[in-house]
């Protein structure tokens, strides 16, 4: 069991505090790792529904504002949709994700998660041709 | 004009009674209330005034004395005292005119430039000439200019025809140094020689004109006047020698002409080019044509009047120098008029010899004294002097009677050989000068479509003692072979040597594999040769699959903010016509480079950003920066398009029942045309977008640019683009393809399977190694697929653009993306 830190670093060069989820495993695949971020940012915006959902990926039927999306009616989010698209976001280089000093690639890698352990995601954008 | 009526009521009512106080109180009342404007309305007036009886304007003018020194008001209403006082002033004795303060107004307005001709203060002038004195010489300099400017002012004009001296307006050194050449007398040949000048006034001079100059140059002698004339013109431009006091809302004054004097330029320039012609001339007259052009802060160019008889100077003068001079000057000026004047003059030498206007321009480059390509040998006594082109630049070398190498130049030749020093050093200045205008020339040549039959090549380009040392850095084809000049032969390649042909092109690395653009790079690093111009580097711009979507139009560099005036110097010399955009209801075309060999009329679509006076305009009202828009292609005789200067949509004009015409698909468009015209653009936003200006960190006025001005970046990196390779720095050992990049200067390296990519750290774009093609990848606008939130610290979104384009670029064989895959 162990004390994980969310890092979401950008690229201001400054990093947020960072939140701390507790993780009972000592090791956990990438996905389980998303869904369990995804999953505690939902449940905390359930617990209060907001206008604005902060998070990491964009729920669907909702309008980009500053700092996150606005819901066009309010409603629960369903975590399971979310982490859905969290999933997809990662496959098409919608994020990275470094455990520690290390990017993660695959979906299905395990990592080991010792106290105090620091998971950064990093936002990308989507391109094409110009 | 209510107020008017009634005052001038008041005015009669005061003369009927006779009561010359309350006159005096209703005159200056009036003249307070009309700011100056003393127009047509106060005709009556004058006349009624001028009218009185002696006895009547004597008590007038006492009662306005003592207004004058009782009111003790603003400088203007003293003024008025004194033009009231002007009116009256027939047959009363000076001294109730005030003399002194009227002097002392005179004298101030010596320091202005000009005046508005309806303050009348020609009624001052006019009440001091009256005494039998004369106008200082600054004084009568402001009236000159206010005359020549003035619009229906009969006053000020015969007030001028009374002031003959001084013969030219002092205040400008050259015209100052010619007046103290001249006794002012009027049987003095110079003196008339002057006045003959000023009456060019034409845009041509006449053949009448020409006569009388002749004969005035008889009675002197050619030879001196042409010394004489060509020491007062090295002076022209040279700061002011009296200083004017600039008003609000003028111009920079100082720095323009004056434009009683410009007329007596224009005069001069005529008069060189009916003398002897001399090297010197051709000289001095091109000289005078760059110096009239300069540009002033609210003026534009200074003199273009000026300018342009300095063209037409040069145009009459039959010789080699001239023409060579034309030419030159063909490459360098940018202002349209005197441009199109050029142009009719070497088409003329043109017609006149048989030839076309590119084969004359070819032809009219001098040797300048060279026997080979880029050396010349003099012999001055028993020193030789030698000149031979580095780069562009020529460089002197002196060897003494034993042969041996001198530093600096031997006292014997200054001694002996004065005028041979001074005129190989004015040569070699030339050359200088010269060279840099061929190097524009040739750069030109890629958009001319030319093609030369190899002998005449030979003899303009390769083997030509000046051209040469520009064309043998140069990369050319030979019957469709590609060579540059290499131990003293054409070569291919592979070294093989190239002694014949019959057609010649200049090589351009568009539709060249990049296999062959690599290596004719590493050709010319191993012959050590470094090209006057980026040619074997030349950027190539490829149509993306981007502006085949868009068919008719390439987005690729709009959504920028240029500095207007910045853009409009550049484009003017990358051979663009563009219109300044002022803040008024008024419309202008699209920046327009017209390319007659192919039919073609390239725009790029623009328009004035902003509304503030004052702050988004200059003093003058025309826009600081411009927003950008499409660049288009049309058949070049199509209708013009225009917009409004402030934004909207660009339509086309459409005159007679003409026809529109659409745009041309981009697909249509010849690669290289397309390559050189985008390379232009890019040029314009490389160097005129406010992105470039650090000083622009707030975001410029109201902070509204902030989101461009950090999102851009080109050339050195700013602070925010250290900022962010100092993160990559920290982030790239962590990402998986940390093997495949290495931060490099200005750019991040990534290395694919099909190409290794520069990305530039300052604005995201990616070249591709080895031939430094553009790479066009850009945010989407609307992804499809699953979009990663904001995170609540939204940082600088350039790195995020770079991160993503590396990421996706280190696995380049895995994209899909067809519109990215067809540009790798």
């Amino acid at each position: 069991m162990g004390m994980v830190t969310f890092v979401d670093e950008t690229t201001s060069g400054d990093r947020a505090a960072g939140w701390g989820l507790e993780i009972a495993e000592e090791r956990l695949a990438l996905r389980e790792l998303i869904r369990r971020r995804v999953f505690q940012e939902v449940a905390e915006f359930n617990a209060r529904t907001p206008e604005v959902f902060q998070g990491l990926v964009q729920p669907k039927d909702t309008e980009r504002v500053l700092n996150g999306y606005a819901l066009r009616t309010p409603r629960r989010i369903d975590p399971e949709a979310q982490t859905d698209l969290a999933l997809k976001a990662f496959a098409g280089n919608g994020f990275l994700v470094l455990v520690g000093d290390r990017q993660l690639t695959d979906l299905d890698e395990e990592i080991e998660l010792a106290l105090g352990t620091e998971v950064t995601f990093l936002k990308l954008v989507a391109l094409v041709g110009g | 004009m209510t107020s008017m009526r009634s005052n001038k009521q008041k005015i009669r009512n005061q003369i009927a009674a006779g009561n010359m106080g309350r006159l005096a109180d209703e005159a200056l009342k009036a003249a307070a209330a009309n700011h100056g404007f003393w127009g047509d309305d106060w005709s009556e007036i004058f006349d009624a005034l001028r009218d009185l009886p002696l006895e009547e304007r004597r008590r007038l003018a006492h009662a306005l004395i003592e207004r004058f020194h009782s009111l003790d008001t603003q400088p203007e209403t003293r003024q008025k005292v004194l033009t009231l006082l002007g009116i009256i002033a027939r047959d009363l004795p000076d001294d109730f005119f005030l003399p002194t303060e009227r002097l002392a107004e005179l004298e101030a307005l010596g320091a202005r430039h000009s005046f508005w001709h309806a303050t009348r203060l020609d009624l001052l002038a006019e009440a001091e000439l009256a005494t039998g004195r004369q106008l200082a010489p600054s004084v009568v300099a402001v009236f000159r200019r206010t005359a020549l400017a003035a619009y229906r002012a009969e006053h000020l004009v015969e007030l001028v025809k009374k002031l003959t001296t001084p013969v030219l307006n002092v205040g400008e050194a050259w015209a100052d140094h010619a007046m103290e050449q001249v006794t002012g007398s009027d049987d003095d040949p110079w003196h008339a020689l002057l006045v003959h000048a000023l009456t060019a006034t034409a845009s041509k001079p006449s053949a009448k004109w020409d006569k009388q100059a002749q004969a005035l140059i008889g009675t002197i002698g050619a030879d001196r006047v042409g010394r004489t004339v060509l020491s007062w013109l090295a002076l022209v431009g040279r700061p002011r020698t009296i200083p004017l006091e600039r008003q609000t809302y003028e111009p920079d004054i100082n720095n323009g002409y004056d434009p009683y004097n410009a007329n007596a330029l224009r005069g001069l320039a005529w008069l060189l080019s009916i003398l002897p012609p001399h090297p010197d001339t051709a000289r001095a007259l091109g000289a005078l044509v760059e110096t009239s052009l300069k540009k002033v802060a609210g003026m534009g160019p200074r003199n273009p009047k000026v300018a342009n008889a300095g063209v037409i100077a040069l145009s009459r003068v039959d010789s080699e120098a001239a023409l060579a001079e034309l030419a030159r000057l063909a490459t360098r000026v940018t202002y349209k008029n005197t441009a199109k004047l050029l142009d009719v003059a070497l088409e003329a030498r043109a017609t006149a010899l048989g030839l076309s206007r590119e084969e004359i321009e070819e032809l009219a480059v001098p040797a300048y004294g060279l026997t080979e390509v880029g050396r010349a040998r003099h012999q001055l006594g028993d020193v030789t002097a030698l000149i031979e082109i580095h780069g562009t630049k020529s460089v002197f070398g002196w060897r003494n009677a034993a042969g041996k190498e001198v530093k600096s130049v031997p006292a014997s030749v200054k001694r002996d050989h004065a005028d041979e020093l001074k005129e190989l050093k004015a040569a070699a200045k030339d050359i200088d000068k010269m060279l840099s205008a061929q190097a524009e020339r040739l750069d030109r040549q890629f958009l001319a479509r030319r093609t030369w039959a190899y002998d005449a090549w030979r003899e303009r380009y390769i083997d030509h003692p000046l051209v040469g040392t520009l064309a043998r850095r140069l990369l050319w084809t030979v019957d469709g072979r590609p060579v540059g000049f290499a131990d003293g032969e054409l070569r291919t390649l592979t070294d093989d040597p190239v002694t014949t042909g019959s057609e010649v092109e200049l090589w351009h690395p568009v539709g060249r594999e990049p296999a062959e653009v690599v290596a004719w790079r590493d050709w010319l690093e191993r012959h050590e040769i470094t090209q006057p111009f980026k040619q074997a580097h030349r950027e190539v711009y490829l149509l993306t699959d981007a502006e085949r979507a868009t068919g008719t139009y390439s987005n690729r560099f709009a959504a920028h903010v240029l500095r207007q005036h910045q853009f409009n110097s550049l484009a003017a010399i990358r051979g663009w016509r563009n219109k300044l955009r002022l803040c008024v209801d008024d419309s202008a075309p699209p920046a327009v480079r017209e390319l007659p060999q192919w039919g073609l009329r390239a725009e790029y679509w623009i328009e004035g950003d902003g509304e503030e006076y004052g702050e988004d305009t200059t003093e003058s009202g025309s826009y600081l920066r411009l927003r950008t828009d499409q660049v288009r292609f049309y058949p070049i005789a199509a209708p013009e398009n225009s917009a409004h200067c402030y934004g909207g949509e660009y339509s086309m004009w459409l005159r007679d029942g003409q026809d529109p015409v659409e745009p041309l698909p981009l697909t249509e468009i010849p690669p290289l045309a397309l390559s050189e015209v985008l390379r232009d653009v890019d040029l314009f936003v490389g160097v005129a977008s406010v992105g470039n200006d650090p000083t622009w960190q707030d975001g410029g006025p109201g902070g509204r640019f902030q989101e461009y001005w950090s999102g851009y970046s080109f050339g050195e990196l700013n602070q925010s683009a250290e900022t962010r390779r100092a993160l990559l720095d920290r982030l790239i050992p962590r990402l998986a393809i940390a093997d495949r990049c290495t931060l490099e200067g200005r750019f991040l390296h990534v290395k694919g399977e099909r190409h290794t990519y520069k990305i530039h750290l300052g604005s995201g774009n990616i070249l591709m190694t080895p031939n430094d093609q553009y790479l066009c990848i850009v945010p989407k606008s609307a992804p499809t697929s699953p979009q990663t939130g904001y995170l609540p610290y939204e940082g600088d979104r350039t790195l995020a653009v770079i991160l993503s384009k590396a990421m996706m670029l280190a696995k380049d064989t895995e994209i899909t993306d067809p519109t990215i895959l067809s540009q790798l």
